[in-house]
């Protein structure tokens, strides 16, 4: 099954949202994604756990240093999943 | 639940130098000679850590509220009680073990969660003597990782970890190079447990709010968030000096996995306000743990 980028944010949208209890019009392309979800040093090993589940990837700790927004999000996304194609 | 900024500056208390001059007293002169001193150095702290002792009015007057006729509360006895405690700490690490009495109150959920190598979550606070769970888990066949602030003051740690024989745990530093979420990730998926505190929150970090000794408290959500994402068995254990050269170990039952993430709060927030009624001098905060959540507060 591939995912279009449109599938990608509205499925990011809708468990960052919800995990990270945050309204969904915050979830922009163009917003810091650490600022947006306020997210702390430990909230990366519960992000790496929701990315899992909704992509079936598993993100390195260090490949958040490199994500700013959630465009570059994104683009990790979409790039990890055609390499998996 | 709601997302603030929290208060506490990351630091614990104290300072390298005087660390130094009590494992020097300790290993000399003895742990009741540290105790001595300590009654020396304390009316020091009463007079000087203001901003201290207005959190623990603060703290205090919580207390009194809802606990009624409690008594010996005093900034005198509460840093007796912690100065009492980082002596005992030195003392075991630096092998007095023997002279102390170990109890183990109830530990059977935690020794279980450990034993069964299926990854799980010991959530612990600022409250006695956690390092001493080491102790009383000694033995038991599993991996246990400590979860270690960045923020908690480095000289401290380096003394402490110069002067003294290595921990009995496995440690994982939140690093900003995020070398933390690949080993806390994969020592789950291995089975192991981790252990953290649930009582501290750092300036940024996304916190939960439940009302605690009578009014609205903000917690750090990442632990729990965590132990729901992860879905692993958790447990609330804490290690308290329940008499002279003495402490007990509790451990409640396991929160059993999938359980959510806000019935994991609200059974830690329960577990965590019954030990600190019953022993309020041992939970060592010194900052007012309720300004935040308090709508009237200044931010």
């Amino acid at each position: 099954m591939s995912l279009t980028r449109q599938d990608i944010e509205a499925t990011t949208i809708k468990f960052l949202s919800e995990e990270f209890e945050v309204d969904p019009s915050t979830i922009t392309p163009e917003a810091p994604m650490k600022e947006t979800l306020a997210l702390d040093s430990l909230d990366y090993v519960d992000l790496v756990v929701v990315i899992e589940q909704n992509f079936g990837m598993k993100m390195k700790g260090e490949q958040f240093m490199k994500l700013v927004t959630f465009s570059d999000f994104y683009d990790h996304i979409e790039e990890e999943l055609a390499a998996k194609a | 639940m709601s997302e603030k900024t929290p208060k506490w500056s990351g630091k614990s208390k104290g300072f390298p130098l005087g660390y130094r001059i009590f494992i020097f007293v300790i290993r000399n002169l003895g742990v009741r000679a540290a105790y001595l001193v300590l009654g020396f150095v304390v009316p020091w702290y009463v007079l000087t850590s203001w901003k201290s002792n207005k959190a623990l009015g603060v703290y205090f007057a919580r207390l009194r509220a809802i606990v009624p006729g409690i008594k010996g509360l005093n900034y005198f006895r509460s840093y007796m009680a912690m100065g009492r405690n980082i002596i005992d700490k030195v003392a075991v690490q630096a092998g007095l073990e023997a002279r102390y009495t170990w109890e183990k109150v109830n530990g059977q959920g935690v020794a279980d969660l450990i034993g069964a190598h299926k990854g799980g979550l010991l959530l612990s606070a600022h409250v006695g003597n956690w390092e001493f769970a080491s102790h009383f888990l000694k033995g038991h066949p599993g991996k246990v990782n400590i979860v270690l602030l960045t923020a908690e003051d480095e000289r401290i740690k380096a003394v402490m970890e110069n002067e003294l024989s290595p921990a009995s745990f496995n440690m994982i530093p939140l690093s900003k190079d995020m070398s933390h979420v690949f080993k806390m990730n994969n020592a789950l998926m291995d089975g192991e447990v981790l252990c953290m505190h649930g009582d501290r929150n750092l300036p940024g970090s996304r916190v939960y709010t439940a009302d605690f000794l009578g009014a609205p408290a903000e917690f750090p959500a990442g632990p729990f968030a965590l132990a729901a994402a992860h879905k692993v068995p958790v447990c609330i254990p804490f290690v308290i000096r329940t008499g002279p050269m003495k402490y007990s170990f509790f451990g409640s039952d396991q929160i059993p996995p999938g359980t959510s993430r806000d019935e994991i709060f609200k059974r830690y927030v329960q577990e965590f306000e019954a030990i600190v009624k019953k022993y309020p001098l041992q939970w060592f905060n010194y900052y007012d743990f309720w300004q935040h959540a308090d709508p009237t507060s200044d931010r």
